[in-house]
């Protein structure tokens, strides 16, 4: 739903009742680029699943550029360990990428593990990090990985990390080109979501200089989700301490992370609980 | 080669029940309007109006899709199936005859988006399984079943056409 | 006995559901039709000072505006008991969502780009959310001038009243037995229990046809009860109610909450206004802020003796009604009456109010207060029985209700063997001697409802043509229990017709005749009584016609097909007997049955209980207790369907009840923050899916043969949804030793549970008794 455009009530939109829009159907990147440069509020749209929610509630389209016949965006690619993932993906195709399950299996399988059948073979990884919903699992796993996004507005580039993504950016409508995971520090990389919507966990171990950095990305149905980091020596992370390791970690939650379903306390405990859980997985790994 | 902008309105061709379509459909339409609306096709219905419930399940070149989170000129240059084009005068596809022996229904309303779920499951896995019938089911809601019977329904249907039924 | 023809035969819908020519309110479509759509307050309480929507009327495209200054010759509220919700807001708005303006459009672009145009002038003021708020002494007055509202009459023990506190808009009242007894009590346990809130979630959304000039009205909707619709239309809009007809074609779900007015007064007066057929059709979105099921806090203190014989029950039930009383002077009735549960009691007092605050309307939801009941009744027993160091299925067997015992006095016998029903449950599931497994456990409930409606009567026709063509006129409607399918199905049975050779005529107001609604599981109970009849009836009009005919006497006929077999043995066709007595276009016979159970002031409620409907589970879990996920592993319903009409029918009513009370229990809520509505949306509002079944999941449908209904039949569809939420309670009490009491069973809720377990439980060994082996 959406206020009246007078602030009088609430309507409920649909998207039936949209107008009509000026319609783009690039067929590559540049083309898409270009397009953007001409109609630079333009939407962009891939799969359409979460573009038709946001137009219930307000979104108003005057032009669109679809997505969906941009045959460059949805490569993987794997270069000095670099992990490059098309956009344009859909669920389906990026889960089950055999570069992706040779390179990253334990991504795969995260990947393969969202949303509803119809969503997968339709919605792309684009369309699931750049709705910016709290409750869509891509940008969870992707900034647990430490990924970067490439971002275009017209010819104008700019990298950012994908946590940049958790909000909406003040600065328009952007195309994503590319997001790039760099896996050659990459240890172990896992998801926990049997608590979702509740609460999910993607936990990420790299190689350090000085030992082992964890990044782990909490998520939940009504809060942005947010990131927790430690850094220890490789030799310290032995069974003993990964409860401590997962309470320290947890203690980083923020208190506006309470919400509803959960309050910070209660989710501060199940986060420890989970992470300790995941790191010792993420050991017995390592010894085999 | 660069697309012209389309102002309001674009030309799409696309086939419908096995039946190739052409004509010009603004670009606000949705597919599940021009169904409904533009070619009687009443099997395909609303609920949540959002591509969650599945009620408005179609098959876009073999894969479930949500009809009215799709605009129809997404469907430009494929093939569109209801459960219109599974029926033959006097005939049931092998799907809903299933569903109708192992009573996968009751108030009728998510019949049709399931009955073209499990067609797409069938074509994509012909022996799918317990899990993943119940990961494809999972796509869509039910309310009064209980979905325990649309499980069996599903089953009962692999089956039936993997013992060599003519319509898939 | 022999199995009925069609007992296991699907469904006769089922083709039309599955090649999508089947007709719901939602296909209705007719030449000209415009779209209305409206706009709905922002604000959970305010007063409307000004609508201002002359820039919508003028916009091209809009044919008819309705705001609160057009309601001129409209009464200003409707419900069921209270009437106390407008058509749109007068001069106030009392939930976020309450419609201030309506549009109708000739499409819905127009319409929408119309809502936009208008201006409202609001004072907010303060509101409640909560029961507890609403209650406060200072708490705002959510209607200070009283609606129109009316008592029925009540028998022995009930009572209720009208506005008996601020913010109540209805009470009910239970008593029987003697106060005396509480003072024999050796034990007296009090608690209290809270109930959520869940939406109904019908996937066709609330949606009609209307058309409607100075003389007719017509309106096609998706609507559980048309008759009493008709009625309501009728006093609201002032206008003869033989001038109003109502169609009701398949409906796409309803779980009670399609009762009364919805989207027929808004579409009537634009229709009206404009000259045109308008369709109004309700996004989910707006469904979620149109009816809901009542969340309730409900203390209950009951006496027992040390043996645990139960004594005496005392309860307060407050439910949280939402904005307008809708049909909660019901379920506030249903509530309350419901609370001693299937157990015997010495002492029964009850007392349960309707409080009003400013959140969506609640009203009839599967179980109508039986759940509320249930879940805080079967809770108490568990405690209960966890204090007295008892186990919680021998608690209950030794105070279930034997089977014809009353309920209460003045009121029938219960109809089911409720103790040979918890049985079947528990050994299916394995509870006596089952193995202790650490953050594993088991739990069994029983949950009881009056079902069958209250001194409700029930009406049908049916018609035989000279090829021998049935026809079937009742007003039940068909929404998926399947009634079409049972109801033909006794026609059948009756006639010694296929059942498919029935034809179950469209319900219209018009030709059907009169009932009260499709409710309270009645239709094979109570319509099927009628329909029995009328069949009775036919087919003797038939016999006697052919005595006539052939000079025998009526009593050595039979009918067969359609042919009378002669006391000789002769079989005689029908139609040739029929042509030439009544010459070329033939004749059509015609049978009406009636049903309804006997009022007597000596019952409660006015009538006795048709039947009484029972639902048993039992549930097992396993408890993460380091997180408080509940993992369900298994459930076993179990309801008594007297004499099964229809199986898969029956199997269906129970299972997708069991999966309503899965969602209940662990997960499915509104979830309210304050006075905002958090989660309304289809992605945000969580309701059970295929994967939340557990791995073990059986429905076993009893046929205990005692039911009042045609061939034995009791009603379905209500009894399999209450005993879940109890049930997996129980299993996580047996599993980690913590007692829930609020529902849902959220992981936050069931971590909290274990660490509030006394000292000496918290370890992962289960506190609760190990079953006692049967005698």
């Amino acid at each position: 739903m959406r206020s009246s455009a007078l602030g009088a009530g609430l309507v409920a939109q649909t998207q039936s009742g949209m107008p009509t829009f000026r319609l783009q159907r690039p067929r590559t990147a540049q083309e898409a680029m270009d397009a953007h440069e001409q109609a630079p509020d333009a939407v962009f749209a891939a799969g359409c699943t979460d573009l038709v929610a946001q137009v219930r509630e307000g979104l108003l389209v005057t032009d669109l550029i679809s997505l969906r016949r941009v045959t460059d965006l949805s490569a993987m690619t794997l270069t000095d360990g670099v992990l490059g993932l098309g956009p344009l993906l859909t669920h389906d195709q990026g889960a089950t990428h055999p570069l992706l399950r040779a390179r990253l299996p334990e991504l795969a399988d995260a990947w393969a593990a969202i949303a509803t059948v119809r969503v997968r073979y339709r919605a792309t990884l684009g369309g699931n990090l750049m709705a910016r919903r709290p409750r869509y699992e891509m940008p969870l796993l992707l900034a647990s990985l430490e990924a970067t996004a490439l971002l275009c507005r017209g010819q104008q580039q700019r990298r950012a990390p994908v946590t940049d993504l958790w909000s909406m950016s003040d600065a328009g409508p952007e195309l994503l080109r590319q997001l790039l995971v760099d896996t050659s520090s990459l240890r172990w990389f896992g998801y926990e979501r049997s608590m979702r919507p509740l609460l999910t966990v993607a936990l990420t171990i790299r190689l350090a200089s000085d030992g082992l950095r964890l990044s782990a990305a909490v998520g939940s149905e009504y809060r942005a989700p947010f990131l927790l980091q430690h850094a220890i020596d490789e030799g310290s992370l032995a069974d003993a301490s990964t409860r401590e390791v997962a309470g320290e970690m947890a203690s980083q939650v923020p208190d506006w992370a309470g919400d509803y379903a959960g309050p910070v306390g209660y989710r501060r405990r199940v986060v420890a609980t989970l992470l300790s859980r995941q790191l010792a997985a993420a050991m017995k790994g390592w010894r085999a | 080669m660069k697309d012209s902008v389309d102002l309001d309105a674009v030309q799409i061709r696309f086939s419908l029940n096995g039946e190739w379509q052409q004509l010009s459909v603004p670009t606000n339409q949705l597919l599940l309007g021009l169904l409904r609306e533009g070619f009687g096709l009443t099997s395909v219905r609303a609920s949540c109006d959002r591509g969650v419930c599945g009620v408005c399940t179609v098959l876009v070149d073999d894969e479930p899709v949500a009809a009215c989170s799709t605009f129809a000129f997404d469907v430009d240059g494929s093939r569109v199936e209801t459960v219109e084009g599974q029926t033959t005068p006097g005939s049931l596809s092998p799907v809903q005859r299933a569903f109708v022996e192992c009573g996968g229904m009751q108030c009728g309303f998510c019949t049709p988006g399931m009955v073209m779920l499990t067609t797409g499951l069938l074509r994509h896995t012909p022996d799918p399984g317990p899990e993943l019938a119940r990961r494809w089911i999972s796509s869509s809601i039910c309310r009064c079943t209980g979905y325990q019977m649309i499980l069996e329904s599903v089953r009962r249907a692999g089956e039936l056409l993997r013992d060599g039924e003519s319509r898939a | 006995m022999t199995a009925l023809a069609g007992r296991d035969t699907p469904r006769r819908d089922s083709v039309e559901k599955v090649t999508g020519r089947a007709r719901y309110a939602f296909d209705a479509s007719l030449p000209g039709m415009l779209h209305a759509k409206v706009l709905r307050s922002p604000h959970a309480h305010a007063r409307v000072l000004r609508v201002d929507a002359a820039r919508a009327r003028a916009l091209p495209g809009v044919h008819a505006v309705l705001t609160g200054d057009d309601l001129h010759n409209v009464e200003p509220g409707h419900g069921t008991f209270v009437k106390d919700q407008p058509v749109v807001a007068l001069d106030t708005v009392r939930y976020v969502g309450d419609v201030v303006a309506a549009v109708a459009a000739t499409d819905e672009q127009t319409a929408f780009a119309a809502l936009d145009l208008i201006t409202v002038d609001y004072e907010v003021l303060p509101s409640v959310a909560s029961v507890a708020e609403a209650l406060q002494p200072d708490a705002p007055e959510l209607f200070p001038v009283a609606p129109l509202g009316v008592v029925p009459g009540y028998g022995e023990g009930a009572s209720a009243s009208l506005r008996p506190a601020r913010n109540v808009s209805y009470e009910f009242r239970y008593r029987t037995g003697s106060e005396d007894v509480w003072a024999s009590c050796e034990h007296i346990f009090e608690d209290t229990f809270v109930f959520s809130r869940m939406y109904h979630m019908h996937l066709e959304p609330f949606v009609c046809v209307a058309t409607a000039d100075e003389d007719q009205i017509e309106v096609w909707t998706s609507n559980q009860s048309p008759f009493p619709l008709r009625k309501e239309l009728a006093r609201l809009l002032r206008f003869p109610e033989n001038h109003i007809r109502v169609h009701v074609g398949l409906i796409g779900g309803g779980f009670g909450s399609k009762n009364g007015c919805k989207t027929e007064p808004i579409a009537i007066l634009l229709a009206r206004a404009s000259g045109r057929p308008v369709r109004y059709c309700l996004s989910l979105e707006e469904c979620f802020l149109t009816l809901s099921q009542h969340e309730a806090v409900i203390t209950v203190r009951s006496g027992v003796h040390a043996d645990g014989t139960l004594v005496a029950r005392k309860s307060e039930v407050l439910l949280n009604a939402g904005a307008y009383s809708d049909a909660s002077p019901l379920v506030t009735e249903k509530a309350g009456y419901r609370m001693p549960g299937p157990y015997r009691w010495e002492h029964i007092d009850s007392v349960c109010q309707a409080v009003m605050t400013n959140t969506v309307p609640a009203g009839p939801f599967r179980g109508f207060g039986g759940t509320q009941a249930t879940w805080a009744s079967e809770r108490q027993i568990d405690l209960i029985a966890e204090r007295l160091g008892l186990d919680p299925l021998e608690l209950r067997l030794q105070n279930l209700k034997r089977l014809g015992e009353p309920f209460v006095p003045g009121e029938s016998g219960i109809d089911s063997d409720l103790g040979l029903g918890l049985q079947l449950v528990a050994d299916e599931i394995g509870y006596r001697g089952r193995e202790r497994r650490p953050g594993r456990g088991i739990g069994i409930a029983v949950g009881m409802k009056d079902g069958g409606g209250v001194n409700k009567p029930a009406q049908a026709r049916v018609k035989i043509s000279t090829s021998g063509d049935v026809y079937l006129h009742c007003g039940l409607t068909e929404m998926g229990q399947g009634s079409h399918s049972a109801l033909a199905q006794v026609v059948g049975q009756t006639l010694g017709v296929e059942p498919a050779r029935v034809k179950y005529v469209p319900v219209d107001t018009d030709s059907a005749p009169f009932d009260q609604g499709t409710n309270a599981s009645s239709g094979i109970a109570v319509m099927g009584q009628a329909v029995a009849r009328a069949a009775e009836d036919v087919r003797r009009k038939v016999l006697e016609f052919a005595a006539e005919w052939l000079g025998q006497p009526v009593a050595g006929l039979r009918l067969v097909g359609w042919s009378v077999l002669g006391a000789d043995g002769e079989l005689h066709r029908l139609p040739p007997m029929i042509m030439s007595h009544f010459g070329g276009t033939g004749m059509e016979f015609q049978g009406d049955g009636f049903h309804k159970a006997e009022s007597t002031h000596a019952a409660p409620l006015e009538a006795p209980c048709v039947f009484w409907e029972v639902g048993w589970a039992a549930a097992e879990v396993a408890v993460d207790e380091e997180t408080g996920r509940i993992s369900l592993l298994q459930l076993i319903v179990s309801g008594d369907a007297g004499t099964a009409i229809n199986a898969l029918g029956c199997r269906g009513q129970d299972e997708g009840g069991a999966v309503m009370g899965i969602g209940q229990a662990l997960f499915e809520e509104l979830r309210y923050e304050g006075v905002h509505l958090l989660n309304g949306e289809a992605l945000d509002y969580r309701v059970p899916l295929a994967e939340d079944l557990p791995p073990v999941f059986r429905s076993i449908t009893q046929e205990q043969g005692h039911g009042p209904g045609p061939f034995g039949a009791k009603g379905m569809g209500e009894g399999g949804f209450l005993p879940v939420a109890p049930a997996i309670a129980a299993a996580v009490a047996d599993a980690v030793g913590a007692q829930l009491t609020q529902l849902p069973l959220t992981p936050e809720r069931v971590l909290e549970a274990i660490d509030s377990r006394p000292r000496a439980e918290q370890s992962s060994a289960p506190s609760a008794p190990h079953a006692t082996a049967l005698p």
